[in-house]
């Protein structure tokens, strides 16, 4: 019932489907996916634009369900892969497959798709404390409609960090939530080609207006307040290099290509997905010697090689809106990532189609849209939106919402200092032991979420009473005055013994 | 025994209000003003009764603070001066009543002063129909116990 | 006074929009009229849109608009209002948060006060003559009263289907358990109970999968017993008490409750109930059939993702601010919402609600079987002014449900005259009443309640108001001499009858305690209190009743309910025993029994030498009790009047005795079920007036 606003309609861009062997592509043009992978000789900004080209494809086709046209596609790719190593054979002699002799196939999968997926995570987990900050800043009594909106927005983030760590376990990867380096610092950038940055505000048109970036579609609609950046120039990924090849596929190239091509949180995820579809495609080839045409051929097995009993069910986190996905194959990690993609920013493309009974719920939305009803202080719901229609009835994206007026009481809010740290409070002992405390409690409820997706399912009950205890002492933090006119607030840091 | 400096209000007497509020309830500084409502409450005791007798209060618990050296001190000056004596007795018990469930003469302060009551997390609960702790809570031991 | 006549015709109006009539809207609008098979369907069923003639209804609620709002955020505003309200409120009882109206008064727990007779009390809505005060409260506004149950849902037991045949005391129903299970567990869908029918026992049932039926699971799993429960039973599971002359183990059963946990998934999928037309009389019968979806908790009528399950604000009365505990809105909003070809939920427009709009009386065409023909009603304007417009509804093609609870009902029936001519002489008659039962056997469950301190702390007031209850003494031989009970154990410490932690405070600083050494008292006292009830049955009485009178007239000249009430020895020495048995629990517990009952309270006597004070259970039942005998009962089985081809009266005001159950589950099993011969009439009239 969530993902209303997704045009199941829209037409996925026709795979391209070219056999062809030419070692040169024309301008403009970019790479068949079996060139992309096989061909070692491509240029890296082919490289890339091939990257960005097949990971949209591949999702697309899959999450809206077209195996037909994905079995098209990868026919042709397995014919071109002939064409390809019958060519090679001919000038070489060689009986070598192409794809065993490919940088892609000598990457250590796992540890590969561990980089992507912390960083998953990461995402995840840093719009986090920043949506917890705003909720937590309006006093009580006040915006009650805005509190349940961002409420159940920073609940579903929790959740998709959850359903990451259930993708990461059904390919028997070890999640981590709870560790130092796990932990977001703010204010930061998400780790895309973005350029706004998020930090720990109250609640505002400003904060309002970063967390409509953060949920975006397209690009970035509302200006965004500007830090200083003190993430410049830091690595996205962990370890130097996972793939010690000479070719593309290695995570340096990933980085850069994530920071110029990955526009959105949706975009992110059909890269991670590019690449799962991959490493199952070159399972299957490496067992059967061919590669893999129709979806059945690689749903199941193959790198899903978990422990289904470290999967979080629905029943252990349930009553937050939003549903939790279990993963023991592709299928799973469909469903998550439509999920994540359709609660985040619902319309998938530029434009979606205006039926007036869709926006019956304002709760159905997708996140943007919530937070935009919010900034725009009206609901979409009993809005006319003729004026923003085109002739097919598709209205852009960014259309403001023109419903039922939302009161927002912008000053009900705690005047909290922005992006406040532990170290500010140094010489107030009373003060810092509150933040620290705060800290204690956040970081319970980070290794209860860790415990969980270790397989102990039970500790996940406790993170819905620790959320509560959450609340309560951040607000208590909120209520100590700093100076006249800023007060405390919680720092989601690593806590202190 | 030491008047509490508190930053953000600069009224000696809200001091005083602070301090003697903290060793007749019990509760810290922090705890206090975690109410949300401290300056609301000072205000609103100061507007509602006579001037006189809250004027007095804070005089007393003035010298009080300032006299006692330490915690029986305190203690005990606080029993002579406030909680026993004929004129100070009612107001005393009405400025402890206020801090643990938010009402002053059977009502409450704010709309909030309810569910700021100190009463609530001295006890291991919450105001009921606010702060709630979450499902299954109730079948556990208190999160902080 | 401006006077108005609706000319629109409605197949069926109903009054009131708590439970038992909105249940009644939602299942009607759940279906439409066939016009080829000229019968009745399920709106799932519809095979061709041009074939079908909805249902039209229109729907009276005497509360304030505001209170019908269901969606978004006018729905969010009114029920902030609510909440806010009770936070203001020092005297936070159940009928806190809502609008008392002078248009349309709702007795209240706090008017309540002693009776000397000859002379009533006046004080609130209700003119009670007593001699003893009714102790319990309603609330006439847009969900009704469900608004502030606590949401306490076990079923009746078979025994007390049949008290007359099996004890000797009062009477029988006209339809055993076996009849009314099946409509039970549609109440159970509908309403959305949570609970382990596995862990059920009751006594005198031996064969607990008879009982519920082997297979079947509520909608939730269980709600989890609260740590005070868990502590208690540590020291009382297994053991036993002694009453009269024989032993009785101490059996803790968790409780059934319409309050949101976990979807079950044996439950599987949500359910539809759809009418099928059948040989048999009244020739429609809902049955369970699956939906499509997968089951899923419903929570708040602004927010479906808000209170999906219990967070545990342990204020189900008089508030569940997150709408996670059942109330009659929900049902109300699938009433007028349905699910259109988007999968989205769309306002349909065969029924309509209106609202400030009070029914006072009924008419009668006694040349025409003795229909209702009209319906009159004052609507008023503001929640602040007086002044109102009478309007008078043609109800000759409709049919007409009162399900304006168990005071209203009676008190709109005998405010219905007309006169008859009986053989040759004029006579008057009073609506639904050949019987002379409307308004007889008035019932409530008296609570007795005692309350102590645990040797260690159990950390009370918190989660849902009762997770357990005894249910040893809910029924047994003993029923002959003296009235059973259910005991709930109370999981708000001594907040009902000492007022806690408002009076531990003031006790203490009394006393001279301030700072830390109050903290340390305070702290003791308030983690260890705990308190049990015994919610005693008592018997109908044709005594107990409801009347009127010209003398006692509301703001907009309606009759006030007048109150006659009062115990007998049955319902006395119940509560003997039941005291007897808290004695015998204290002392195996090692708690400090804190039990105090004065002749202050407002619901005091003294029964062999002894004080006995108790409170209401908010459970007003019986006033238009149904029966086989058009001579000594208001409605059929169905809820049909007897005297009228066209009256239903639906609610608790049906239950012929009460047993020891909370009684909203059992009303809303009879309103389901009285929609099968509603579909029946509506077909008839359908077919006749076409």
């Amino acid at each position: 019932m969530r993902q209303k606003l997704i045009d199941k309609n829209k037409n996925v861009e026709e795979p391209v489907l070219k056999p062809k062997n030419s070692k040169s592509l024309p301008e403009n043009d970019f790479p068949s996916l079996s060139q992309l992978l096989f061909n070692k000789e491509i240029s890296i900004e082919d490289w890339k634009l091939g990257l960005k080209e097949h990971s949209n494809t591949l999702s697309n086709l899959l999450i809206n369900g077209d195996y037909e046209t994905f079995q098209q596609y990868m026919e042709s790719t397995s014919k071109s892969l002939l064409e390809m190593e019958l060519e090679v054979k001919k000038e070489t002699d060689s009986s070598i497959s192409l794809v065993e002799q490919s940088d892609i196939a000598t990457i250590d999968y796992k540890g590969f798709l561990q980089e992507l997926l912390q960083l998953a995570i990461l995402i995840e987990h840093s719009t986090i404390p920043p949506y917890l900050t705003a909720l937590y800043s309006i006093k009580n009594g006040t915006n009650e409609w805005a509190s349940q909106v961002v409420r159940s927005i920073a609940v579903e983030e929790m959740l998709h960090m959850i359903m990451v760590c259930n993708v990461m376990n059904a390919m028997d990867i070890q999640p981590s939530v709870n560790a130092p380096e796990n932990y977001p610092v703010y204010p930061m950038q998400l780790p895309l080609n973005v350029d706004f940055y998020v930090g720990l505000e109250k609640f505002s048109q400003n904060s309002v207006s970063t967390f409509i970036s953060i949920e975006s579609p397209t690009s970035p609609l509302v200006e965004a307040p500007v830090y200083q950046d003190p993430l410049m120039g830091v690595k996205l990924f962990g370890i130097e290099e996972i793939a010690r090849t000479d070719g593309h596929w290695n995570i340096k190239n990933l980085e850069e290509y994530i920071k110029m091509y990955v526009n959105t949180i949706g975009e992110f995820y059909d890269l991670v997905f590019f690449f799962i579809v991959l490493f199952q495609a070159l399972d299957y080839y490496r067992t059967t010697g061919k590669w893999p045409s129709s979806f059945e051929e690689i749903n199941t097995g193959g790198i899903f090689k978990g422990n289904p009993k470290k999967q979080i069910r629905p029943e252990q986190y349930y009553g937050s809106g939003g549903k939790l996905h279990t993963v023991e194959s592709l299928k799973g990690v469909i469903e998550v990532f439509e999920e994540i993609k359709g609660q985040g920013e619902g319309a998938d493309g530029t434009v979606f189609s205006v039926d007036p009974s869709q926006f019956g719920e304002g709760f159905e939305l997708a996140h943007y849209f919530r937070f935009k009803e919010i900034f725009h202080e009206h609901l979409y719901s009993g809005g006319d939106y003729k004026p923003f229609m085109d002739k097919d009835g598709m209205m852009p994206v960014s259309t403001p919402p023109v419903g039922n007026e939302l009161l927002i009481d912008w000053s009900a809010v705690y005047p909290i200092k922005s992006n406040f740290k532990i170290e500010e409070v140094s010489s107030n002992a009373s003060l810092s032991r509150m933040v620290n405390e705060f800290n204690k409690t956040y970081k319970k409820l980070l290794d209860a979420i860790q415990h969980a997706v270790e397989g102990k399912h039970e500790e996940l009950e406790k993170s819905i009473i620790i959320m509560y205890a959450l609340k309560e002492q951040a607000v208590n933090l909120m209520r100590q005055p700093l100076s006249s006119v800023e007060n405390a607030a919680p720092t989601f840091e690593y806590p202190i013994d | 025994m030491r008047i509490n400096e508190i930053i953000n209000i600069n009224d000696f007497y809200y001091e005083v209000f602070m301090s003697i509020s903290k060793a007749l309830t019990g509760f810290s500084i922090e705890e206090l003003q975690s109410t949300g409502l401290s300056i609301e409450y000072y205000n609103y005791i100061l507007n509602s009764m006579e001037s006189g007798t809250f004027v007095e209060f804070l005089s007393v618990s003035k010298s009080i603070l300032e006299t006692s050296s330490n915690e029986d001190e305190l203690k005990k000056n606080i029993t002579d001066s406030l909680v026993t004596a004929k004129d100070m007795k009612v107001i005393t018990s009405k400025i402890i009543n206020v801090w643990y469930l938010g009402s002053w003469n059977g009502t409450y302060i704010t709309q909030l002063s309810y569910t700021e009551g100190l009463i609530w997390k001295l006890m291991e609960s919450h105001p009921p129909g606010a702060k709630q702790p979450g499902f299954k809570s109730w079948s556990v031991k208190p999160f902080n116990s | 006074m401006s006077k108005s006549e609706k000319k629109k015709k409605n197949d069926v109006i109903i009054v009131g929009t708590g439970i038992s009539g909105s249940m009644v809207a939602k299942l009607l609008t759940d279906h439409v009229y066939e016009k080829n098979e000229n019968r009745i369907i399920h709106r799932r069923e519809v095979g061709s849109k041009s074939n079908i003639r909805e249902i039209s209804i229109l729907m009276l609620e005497a509360g304030l608009k505001a209170g019908l709002e269901l969606e978004n955020t006018d729905a969010l505003n009114t029920y902030s209002d609510y909440i806010k309200t009770y936070y203001e409120s020092v005297a936070k009882v159940p009928n806190s948060p809502y609008p008392n109206l002078k248009q349309a008064p709702s007795p209240d727990v706090i008017h309540i006060r002693k009776i000397t007779p000859p002379f009533p009390d006046k004080t609130g809505y209700l003119v009670q003559f007593g001699p003893m005060p009714f102790a319990s409260d309603s609330i006439r506004i847009g969900g009704g009263t469900t608004l502030h149950w606590l949401g306490t849902t076990p079923r009746m037991l078979p025994n007390d289907f049949k008290l007359k045949n099996k004890y000797n005391r009062a009477v029988d129903w006209p339809i055993d358990y076996d009849e009314l299970k099946p409509y039970y567990e549609m109440a159970e869908f509908e309403i959305g109970v949570s609970g382990n029918v596995h862990v059920q026992q009751y006594p005198e049932i031996t064969d607990m999968d008879e009982y519920y039926g082997k297979d079947y699971v509520f909608p939730m799993k269980e709600i989890p017993q609260s740590y005070m429960d868990k502590k208690i039973m540590e020291k009382l599971s297994g053991e036993n008490v002694k009453m009269g002359s024989e032993n009785y183990p101490l059996i803790f059963v968790p409780s059934p409750q319409a309050r949101n946990s976990t979807p079950n998934p044996k439950f599987k999928n949500t359910k539809l109930i759809k009418a099928q037309k059948t040989k048999k009389l009244p020739n429609y019968r809902l049955v369970l059939d699956e939906d499509k979806e997968k089951y899923a908790a419903i929570g708040a009528t602004w927010n479906p993702y808000l209170g999906e399950r219990c967070e545990g604000n342990a204020s189900c009365v008089p508030i569940c601010p997150v709408q996670a505990k059942y109330n009659a809105l929900k049902t109300l909003k699938k009433a007028l919402y349905k699910r259109n070809d988007n999968d989205s939920l769309t306002r349909i427009d065969n029924i309509e609600v209106q609202a400030q709009s009070v029914v006072y009386k009924l008419e009668v065409d006694t040349s025409d079987n003795e229909r209702i023909t009209k319906l009159y009603l004052r609507k008023y304007f503001s929640e602040d002014k007086s002044d109102f417009v009478e309007e008078v509804i043609d109800t000759s093609e409709s049919i007409v449900v009162l399900a304006a609870n168990a005071f209203e009902n009676p008190k709109i029936l005998l405010n219905s005259k007309y006169l008859k001519i009986e053989n040759n002489k004029t006579v008057e008659r009073t609506v639904a009443n050949r019987s002379d039962q409307v308004g007889r056997n008035l019932m409530d469950h008296m609570v007795l309640l005692t309350w102590g301190l645990f040797p260690e702390p159990v950390y009370p007031f918190r989660g849902p108001g009762s997770t357990t209850n005894i249910s040893t003494f809910r029924d047994g031989d003993f029923r002959g001499d003296y009235a059973p009970w259910i005991s709930p154990l109370d999981n708000w410490g001594w907040g009902w009858p000492a007022f806690s932690p408002g009076t531990d405070i003031q006790e203490f600083i009394r006393n001279g305690q301030f700072g830390t050494e109050l903290k340390e008292s305070l702290k003791h006292r308030l983690t260890r209190q705990f308190l049990i009830h015994f919610e005693i049955e008592q018997l109908p009485h044709p005594e107990n009743r409801v009347t009127i009178s010209e003398e006692y007239l509301d703001v907009m000249g309606i009759p006030r309910p007048i109150v006659h009430f009062q115990l007998t020895d049955y319902e006395k020495k119940g509560m003997e025993q039941a005291k007897l048995v808290s004695d015998q629990m204290m002392k195996q517990m090692g708690a400090k029994d804190y039990t105090d009952y004065r002749e202050g309270d407002n619901n005091t006597f003294v029964y062999n030498n002894v004080r006995y004070s108790y409170n209401g259970a908010g459970h007003v039942v019986g006033t238009h009790r149904m029966g086989d005998d058009p001579n000594k009962s208001v409605t059929n089985n169905y809820c049909k009047a007897w005297d009228h081809p066209n009256l239903y009266i639906v609610g608790a005001g049906n239950m012929p005795t009460l047993g020891t159950s909370n009684p909203t589950l059992t009303l809303t099993a009879l309103a389901i079920r009285s929609v099968e011969s509603i579909l029946s009439d509506i077909e008839q009239n359908i077919k006749y007036n076409k």
